[in-house]
């Protein structure tokens, strides 16, 4: 930096949120606020805003799963396949969100130590992916079984039933059962984000060497074009629209369901028509069957517990088949050509391979290339089974319990439950059944738990509309964690772009960057949706400007002209989705739903990563 | 096959001896059925007959002793003898006779088409074809006797003093030099520049970098404007990087005095990119096509015509070896290394991020 001074953001332990979000730490387990006794480690770190995993205001029962993926990832990394120069990422909660450090690499002598376990068992995991994975999907469909199996009482009985007690008693009741099922619950959540990682720390990086492999072989080479390279075609994350598809083509044969479906009846009063025929009847069996696992995709990222998924928001599939169908009548083609899209890309990976002057240059990218597919496809797989299957099951689970809290009267609604952290909830569960145990007329905190939701709530919507400091600390000048470089793309732009400042008036903003996801330039006028409910307000040919959007979106595409979002990188599903869909993109920007207001005709440029702001609406 | 006017379709890439570097290249590239200008070369024979016949070469080399290359005032007054004298001495009519009917039959609809007369060259027994940037073109010319004058005028520019001096710095004797001119249909260029199949900044071979301004291609050769830059991916034939540049000059046909003015763009156009989507896509697939003919980077001149349309208005006017990267060795830049090897040395690097 200029005149010698060291770059740094705030620091950590001065830095002061909002007034209005007095009382945010109480929501967050201790371990997870800065502290003084930390203070002289924490105040070296570099701290910035997750905005993939965390980018709205924390829940404090969401937290889980940041919980659960700080110790699994860095388990990895340190422990488990002792990346050499990495260490884990530490998390932080600062006014409701979620701040993560990438650790220095460790002392020499543990550099040397860990490399040849490195070497040893990486090696193996890439040499035996196919067999392991398919052991990875066994075991996480057990488990998922397994949390689907967690009983969680409709309520709590006045009289326990006379089964459980004649002629065997079973010698333990529902005040139990309540106790063991939040914390199978949560057992089965940290074991699932232990499998999370299995191999994806691996996963990335072979990405980043591949794509470093190919940047000195090409400098100019884009960061689409690698992630075009490397990603598959057939993979979970777009299987839930696939089978929407199968779906639809099976109501167009049999016309009187696809007249249904195509109908604009809400999705309720559908199955109650289909309910009504025989070939109805076959064809809701048929979605039954589909259901578990593929309508368990999140509609939004997976991460917070209000985006809701197909399952408890059936308007969005039935929604999309209607348009399937349609289209299907029409005469289109409406599934994603697997062969095509595979036959595309190697012939893109044969043209730039033969663009390789030296033999021995060739070889060592046919190689790298080799050994990064022999893996990527983890990275793809694991983010439908751990973020949509596992926390769409879990949320289901956990919303049981707090229909028994507001039945109790602890809280108003069941949903409130969100607002309390996995610590508190037991204590809750506690009271709930010891006040059934005690008999009639015993009186619990209920008002003590309805204030303190209702006070989180105030300051989680303070909090969204607050705009977090991007980042706290001590920029580093080096980093080695593969996670920190991939998925947040902490580079050189990035920090000096954040040490610029962003606090501006988003009204006064003409210009955001992001990445340049997928190219093309287009004009329009700019739709944005905060949640996928919002879809339905969504005219042709608008630019969709949203926090972030995954395959459970697919449909959206044929609609839009060209997608903005707030997160996401070149491998994010909407970037490839856009890509497939040759629609200009730009994701990534942190800031384009909340500075871009629906009705601005603004120009995405997909080739530099700009979006433009031309003209604001009224 | 005339004796000394050949059409670019009886040329090719192996005839830099009797047609220069240029016209080899162009005629090879016509060969390819590229959208080349027509145009015929004057084959280098036409000029050793016209100094024969006009019994120049001794009187030249006379001169030629005497002269000082350091002194360029004098280089230039001494050359400007041998020049005049290569213009004013009357063309043989057999020479004359050829390049005018080679003229009138260029185009079928037009017996009088605006042409460009264009030095092509090479260096007798050698490998050298180019030396670029050493010899005038002449552009918007049209009519039998001034096509003949401008051949002269063409021939005359082998003694440039710069080229006169650049030959002796390089050690190639003047007697030589082969001068073969061009004569080519005037493409009436709404924009034009070059394009590289590779980076020339860093050697990448996966980008086609096109450098572009509006009117004649002279502006961005010379560089009297910044050009536009648009840095296309080949493979995905993505645009990766681009910038228009303020361009407030360009180069077009001067309709009242002739040949070409140097005018004031207009101010909407500026900074307006002089490339559309379609023609960027175009210009790529071209520039690929004739690196992969040539199996070796090339530097390629382009222009986009303003009387025709989409794809017919583009044309390549001009296409040789890369000067820089295509000549070093093929050095392996990773080396020999297996996936594995790559990913441990990857697990023991650090990305550094420079603040």
């Amino acid at each position: 930096m200029a005149e010698g001074k060291v770059a740094r953001f705030p620091d950590p332990h001065e830095f002061q949120v909002p007034k209005e979000l007095d009382g945010w730490e109480e929501m967050y387990p201790s371990h997870y606020l800065f502290s003084k006794e930390r203070g002289e480690w924490e105040k070296k770190q570099f701290w910035y805003q997750d905005k993939i995993h965390g980018p709205e205001a924390m829940p404090p029962l969401d937290l889980i799963f940041h919980e659960a993926w700080q110790m699994s990832l860095a388990q990895y990394t340190t422990r488990v396949f002792c990346i050499p120069q990495a260490q884990g990422i530490a998390h932080r909660m600062v006014g409701c969100y979620l701040y993560v450090t990438a650790l220095d690499p460790p002392p020499q002598e543990i550099i040397d130590e860990k490399a040849p376990l490195f070497g040893k068992r990486a090696i193996y995991i890439f040499e035996h992916y196919d067999e392991l994975w398919e052991k990875w999907l066994k075991k996480f469909q057990a488990l998922g079984d397994e949390m689907v199996n967690v009983k969680i009482p409709e309520s709590l009985p006045k009289y326990v039933p006379e089964e459980m007690v004649l002629p065997a008693p079973r010698g333990y009741y529902v005040t139990y059962d309540l106790i063991e099922a939040f914390n199978n619950l949560v057992n089965q959540m940290f074991k699932g984000w232990q499998y999370h990682f299995e191999m994806l720390n691996l996963t990335y990086l072979a990405y980043l060497m591949f794509a470093e492999v190919a940047r000195k072989l090409f400098p100019g080479i884009s960061e689409s074009a690698i992630a075009k390279m490397v990603s598959g075609a057939d993979v979970s994350m777009f299987r839930p629209e696939a089978e929407l598809c199968r779906l639809s083509r099976l109501a167009v044969a049999s016309p009187s369901v696809g007249k249904i479906l195509k109908g604009d009846a809400p999705a309720e009063k559908k199955i109650a028509e289909l309910e009504k025929t025989a070939d109805g009847k076959k064809w809701l069996a048929e979605m039954e069957k589909v259901k578990n696992p593929w309508f368990y995709i999140s509609c939004g990222s997976g991460w917070f517990y209000y985006e809701g998924s197909w399952l408890n928001k059936l308007d969005i599939p039935f929604t999309y088949m209607k348009s399937y169908v349609e289209r299907l009548d029409r005469g289109e083609t409406i599934e994603r050509s697997l062969d095509e899209i595979s036959e595309t890309r190697e012939k893109m990976v044969t043209e730039y391979r033969k663009l390789i002057k030296s033999d021995e240059d060739r070889a060592s990218f046919e190689d790298a290339y080799k050994t990064v597919r022999a893996i990527y496809q983890f990275a793809e797989d694991h983010l439908f089974w751990v973020e949509h299957y596992l926390h769409t099951i879990w949320w289901e689970k956990i919303r049981g319990i707090g229909n028994i809290f507001v039945q109790q009267g602890l809280l108003k609604e069941a949903d409130d439950i969100f607002m309390f952290n996995r610590f508190e909830v037991p204590q809750m569960i506690e009271e709930v059944v010891t006040g059934w145990a005690l008999g009639v007329g015993i009186p619990l905190r209920g008002k003590y738990y309805m204030d303190k939701a209702a006070k989180r709530k105030k300051i989680l919507e303070a909090a969204r509309k607050w705009s977090p400091q991007p980042a706290l600390g001590i920029p580093p000048e080096e980093v080695a964690e593969p996670f920190t470089v991939m998925l947040w793309g902490i580079t050189t732009d990035k920090v000096t772009e954040w040490l610029k400042g962003t606090a501006v008036v988003p009204e006064e903003v003409t210009e955001i960057r992001g990445s340049a996801s997928s190219a093309g330039v287009v004009e329009g006028t700019a739709r944005v949706l905060k949640l996928l409910e919002e879809i339905v307000t969504l005219k042709e040919g608008e630019i969709m400007v949203c926090p972030n959007c995954n395959p459970a979106w697919a449909p959206v595409f044929t609609k839009i002209k060209a997608a903005v979002t707030d997160i996401g990188g070149l491998t994010s599903h909407g970037a490839i989705t856009c890509r497939e869909y040759r629609l200009p993109a730009v994701t990534g920007t942190g800031v384009a739903s909340s500075v871009i207001k629906t009705g601005d005709t603004i120009r995405v440029d997909g080739d530099t990563g700009v979006v433009t702001i031309l003209k604001r609406a009224g | 096959m005339g004796t000394f006017a050949w059409r670019f379709e009886e040329i090719n890439k192996d005839m830099t001896q009797e047609c220069g570097g240029k016209a080899a290249h162009l005629g090879e590239l016509t060969g390819l059925k590229l959208n080349v200008p027509r145009g015929f070369c004057v084959v280098a024979s036409a000029f050793d007959t016209h100094l024969k016949r006009n019994k120049l070469e001794e009187p030249i080399t006379e001169i030629v002793q005497g002269l000082d290359y350091d002194d360029f005032k004098a280089l230039e007054q001494t050359t400007g003898k041998i020049r005049s004298m290569i213009e004013t001495a009357e063309m043989p009519p057999e020479v004359h006779e050829e390049i005018i009917e080679s003229y009138q039959n260029l185009l079928e609809d037009e017996p009088e088409p605006f042409v460009a007369v264009r030095s092509s060259v090479a260096v007798r027994d050698s490998a050298i074809s180019s030396f670029p940037g050493m010899m005038d073109t002449f552009h918007y010319l049209r009519g039998a006797e001034t096509i003949v004058a401008n051949v002269k005028k063409c021939w005359a520019s082998v003694w440039s003093a710069r080229a006169a001096s650049t030959r002796q710095k390089k050690g190639v004797e003047h007697s030589k030099a082969i001068i073969a001119p061009v004569v080519q249909s005037m493409v009436n260029a709404r924009s034009a520049g070059v394009m590289f199949t590779l980076n020339p900044l860093n050697g990448d071979p996966s980008r086609v970098v096109i450098e572009g301004s509006w009117g004649l291609g002279e502006s961005v050769v010379s560089g009297a404007v910044t050009p536009d830059k648009i840095i296309v991916d080949k493979v995905l034939l993505e645009v990766t990087e681009k910038s228009a540049a303020c361009k407030n000059i360009e180069c077009v046909h001067d309709i009242e005095k002739g040949g070409v003015a140097h005018v004031e763009v207009a101010p909407e156009l500026q900074n307006k990119l002089c490339l559309d989507e379609d023609e960027i896509k175009e210009l790529v697939q071209l520039a690929k096509r004739i690196e992969e003919h040539y199996d070796c980077a090339q530097d390629i001149e382009w222009a986009i015509d303003r009387d025709y349309s989409f794809p017919d208005n583009i044309f390549i006017l001009q296409s040789r070896a890369e000067s820089v990267w295509s000549q070093r060795k093929r050095e392996p830049i990773i080396g020999k290394k297996s996936g594995y090897e790559l990913l441990m040395e990857k697990a023991l690097s650090k990305t550094k991020v420079n603040l």
